[in-house]
């Protein structure tokens, strides 16, 4: 491993659960994997291979934190965890997801950069990890209860500073969207890892640290702080909201900005009277309603008309509770309502038989405790909703394909499975292109992006350039290099992509929060302060680069994070994918349909062979240094990136390229 | 030990206290603004240990989402006019620092015994987790410009505020 004085541990834990045995491993080079986001794709490269099943004992599990986690960084304190999820459609695929909340905190502060969790144990159990003391506890009274009951036994056991990430029925069921959930909310949510959890047969992860993280620079480290916290302090629409009331806790360690996070207090069904700390955002839309509706007509003729989830006020809120209790990903009213909502509109009042009474809070209530236990029908929802369509096709098969399909890979469509959610050009075709060569919903690790439109007008799609303010176009030439990245169209939008996914390695590899980073437009602290600042979109997109380098001591600059590192991990998970699903340009036009539905204001479609669409996949492989015809990596784009042996790995699989043309 | 033998052992030292420096500022803890984010923990021991190590802190934070009352919640030294802890020391470690008000522990006398933390309604002295040796706000006094903990609290001047006349103004109880 490469020299560092601070930031990182050096230490990587490893759990094996068919052996029942602990061992502690050297960090993979962080000059040559940065943080989480390449460790836990290395991982997923050498030991996760082809034929695997993401409920198999050879399936990994990775929890691993960057080197600004457990520090003052602002947002610092997530934890990234990869895995082969189930949720993958029409195949498992490996997928990265990150949560907030202490955990990943006291992972660092125990002595560990990550926690890698292999095998099947034979009977229920937990681990326990305090500092150098890592044990697998019997967890056998623990199964079958709910998140809140676990984790409050876990906490009278042990200690109300130990932190936990546990699995609620959901995932022990291996429900395809079940959450692993910390902190009562915080969690791994619609990634759909609880289930692999569930099927190693490990409840809950408890972890407390009594040890530190060192600082290579410690005066030098607070000054970048205090700069950047500066920068950030707004938070998502770079604006704080500091009249919370009272309790309002943030979502991660080291940020105070309560976005859109509330709390409140459960209701005693679960036996506790826990305050609950809820996020807001997609939550909220079981207590107050979602996203628009969405009216269209395809290219082909069909129409559509997919609902808005009505909300069903106080019921609602504790509807979310409880699909936090039981570990289902409280994205899933979203996804559920709209199919189930649209199949009530074309007559369809009956699923095999059984009511849908959607305005009932008393159905929703039966429906996640069924779907979480797989019980009757249950079992057929707990498959996802394009598993589900595939084994019942009720209703057209365009309504559940526009929901959630294989070009989504199995999430709902735009915007972390709300659904549906049409943006304007160009972020329309930035978010295709970022789902189709992608293994789940994009956005959770590509936010910044879309935060722009919010100065179009959204969703308003701009006639001329000369309609779009000059501040974006000049952030968009100063963080793209050029101004065309806003302009409608698709003209630079492979620019953009590419360099969002590079941004996303890298934050996921700090760990620091979507929302922030990068840092593109600063934000402020108060509404009072952000219109005294009118006009101005000023950010630093070094940002990261800015902490890091106090924080561990090694002289990185974030072009160099960019490329080769991040660029290096793009490649690699490309790579897993490639190696264990055949993954190719076919695979990533599952999008096109979607695509090709009407926008949501000028109602224009892409041309019926979506020719448009297809030229940008070419633009985007040819900047990558990927083959247009097959989407794989090229040989040379692997060895220039220092990945010789995983081009040497991939080179008996390539095909002759006749064979794989459209 | 017992409360008595604290007790007793206050009363046995308290004629020394006229002598001492006065009690002048302190911290001020307002859960109504922490967001919990518990940076003031981490700069604390940045500070006074070279490491982000909330184990270390002189002060911490605890967001207890199971605490139907007050969950969000501080450890810090009040800097009470009254320390018994000051009393309590039998080595002469807790010292009164003229300056700020501080009360603070002198590292090369310490021995660790914990008899402050007792003597402490809050029980607010913590042990070093690696060393025998009481640790406790010292308000930054080697500092000009005042906590560090609260220079760098993102809600500065909210959920953490140095007032450094607390117990001098006229107003103060020692209590939030």
């Amino acid at each position: 491993m490469g020299a560092f004085s601070g930031g990182y541990t050096g230490r990587f834990l490893r759990v094996d659960l068919d052996q029942r045995q602990v061992s502690v491993e050297e960090t993979p080079d962080p000059r040559k994997w940065l943080g989480p986001r390449g460790w836990n794709a290395l991982i997923g490269w050498n030991e996760v291979g082809p034929g695997v099943g993401p409920f198999d004992p050879a399936n990994r599990i990775v929890f691993s934190v960057g080197p600004l986690v457990g520090t003052c960084a602002p947002t610092s304190g997530r934890t990234t965890v990869s895995t082969l999820s189930p949720r993958g459609y029409p195949r498992p695929m490996w997928t990265s997801a990150s949560m907030g909340g202490y955990f990943g905190a006291e992972l660092k502060y125990a002595g560990y950069d990550g926690l890698v969790i292999q095998g099947q144990a034979d009977a229920p159990c937990y681990l326990l990890i305090e500092d150098e003391q890592v044990t697998l506890e019997d967890a056998r009274d623990l199964w079958g209860k709910g998140v809140y009951a676990t984790e409050q036994a876990l906490k009278a056991r042990h200690g109300a500073q130990h932190q936990i990430a546990t699995i609620g029925p959901a995932g022990e069921n291996r429900v395809r969207f079940a959450s692993i959930i910390h902190r009562l909310n915080n969690a791994i949510g619609n990634g759909g890892f609880g289930g692999v959890l569930g099927a190693k047969g490990l409840k809950a992860i408890v972890v407390r640290g009594t040890g530190g993280v060192r600082i290579a620079d410690p005066v030098g480290f607070l000054e970048a702080v205090r700069y950047v916290w500066n920068l950030t302090k707004g938070g998502i629409g770079r604006v704080g909201r500091p009249d919370a009331g009272y309790p309002a806790v943030a979502c991660a360690h080291a940020c105070s900005v309560r976005c859109v996070t509330r709390i409140k207090p459960l209701e005693d069904r679960y036996g506790t009277k826990a305050n609950l700390a809820m996020i807001k955002c997609v939550d909220q839309s079981w207590e107050g309603g979602s996203h628009p509706e969405y009216r269209g007509v395809s290219l082909r003729g069909e129409a559509l008309h997919v609902p808005r989830p009505t909300g069903l006020g106080k019921p609602g809120l504790d509807l979310t509770n409880l699909a936090n209790d039981m570990g289902l990903t409280t994205w899933a009213y979203d996804t559920w309502y709209r199919y189930l909502g649209a199949l009530g509109e074309l007559g369809i009042g009956e699923v095999c038989g059984q009511p849908v009474e959607l305005s009932n809070p008393d159905w929703w209530r039966d429906w996640i405790v069924k779907v979480a236990h797989r019980e009757g029908l249950g079992d057929d929802y707990a498959e996802g909703l394009a598993r589900f369509y595939d084994k019942h096709q009720i209703g057209p098969r365009y309504l559940a394909e526009f929901i959630e399909s294989a070009g989504s890979r199995g999430h709902g469509w735009h915007r972390e499975g709300r659904a549906m959610e049409p943006h304007p050009s160009p972020f329309w075709e930035y978010s295709a292109l970022l789902y189709a060569v992608s293994t789940r919903d994009v956005t959770p690790s590509t936010h910044d992006f879309f935060f722009l439109n919010w100065l179009y007008g959204y969703p308003k799609t701009p006639k001329d350039p000369s309609e779009i303010s000059l501040p974006l176009q000049e952030l968009a030439e100063r963080v793209y290099g050029s101004r065309k990245a806003v302009y409608p169209g698709d003209e630079y939008i492979e620019h953009v992509t590419v360099w969002h996914q590079h941004r996303a390695i890298i934050k996921d590899s700090m760990t620091l929060c979507d929302w922030v980073f990068p840092v593109m437009r600063r934000g402020y602290a108060s509404r009072e302060e952000a219109m005294a600042d009118k006009g101005s979109l000023d950010g630093d997109t070094s940002a990261e680069a800015v902490l890091y380098r106090p924080c561990t001591g090694i002289e990185l600059d974030i072009s160099e994070m960019e490329r080769p590192i991040a660029e290096r991990i793009v490649n690699l998970e490309r790579c897993i994918e490639v190696r264990n699903n055949g993954r190719c340009r076919e695979d990533d036009e599952a999008v096109i349909p979607h695509y090709q539905w009407p926008e949501k204001t000028d109602g224009t479609h892409l041309s019926a062979d979506a020719h448009e669409f297809r030229a940008l996949l070419d633009r985007y492989y040819d900047l990558r240094g990927w083959d247009r015809q097959t989407s794989w990596p090229t040989r040379e784009k692997l060895e220039e990136l220092g990945l010789e042996e995983v081009a040497r790995a991939l080179e008996p699989l390539r095909v002759p390229q006749m064979a794989v043309g459209r | 030990m017992t409360e008595t033998f604290v007790h007793e052992n206050i009363q046995a030292t308290s004629p020394a206290r006229e002598s001492l420096p006065k009690a002048k500022g302190r911290v001020v803890f307002d859960p109504h603004w922490c967001r919990t984010c518990r940076v003031c923990e981490v700069v604390c021991s940045i500070a006074k240990e070279g490491q982000a190590r909330p184990a270390v802190a002189r002060i911490n934070i605890s967001f207890n989402e199971f605490a139907s009352v007050d969950p969000i919640s501080a450890t810090i030294c009040f800097q009470c006019e009254d320390a018994p802890c000051i009393a309590a020391c039998r080595v002469d470690a807790m010292v009164r620092e003229a300056r700020t008000g501080a009360v603070v522990v002198l590292q090369d006398k310490c021995v660790g015994c914990m008899r402050c933390q007792k003597a402490c309604q809050w029980g607010v002295p913590k042990q070093h987790p690696d060393r025998r040796e009481a640790l406790k706000c010292d308000l930054c006094s080697d500092r000009e410009g005042g906590p560090l903990c609260v220079e760098m609290c993102p809600l500065s001047g909210k959920a953490l505020k140095y007032e450094p006349d607390y117990y001098t103004r006229g107003n103060g109880d020692g209590r939030v």
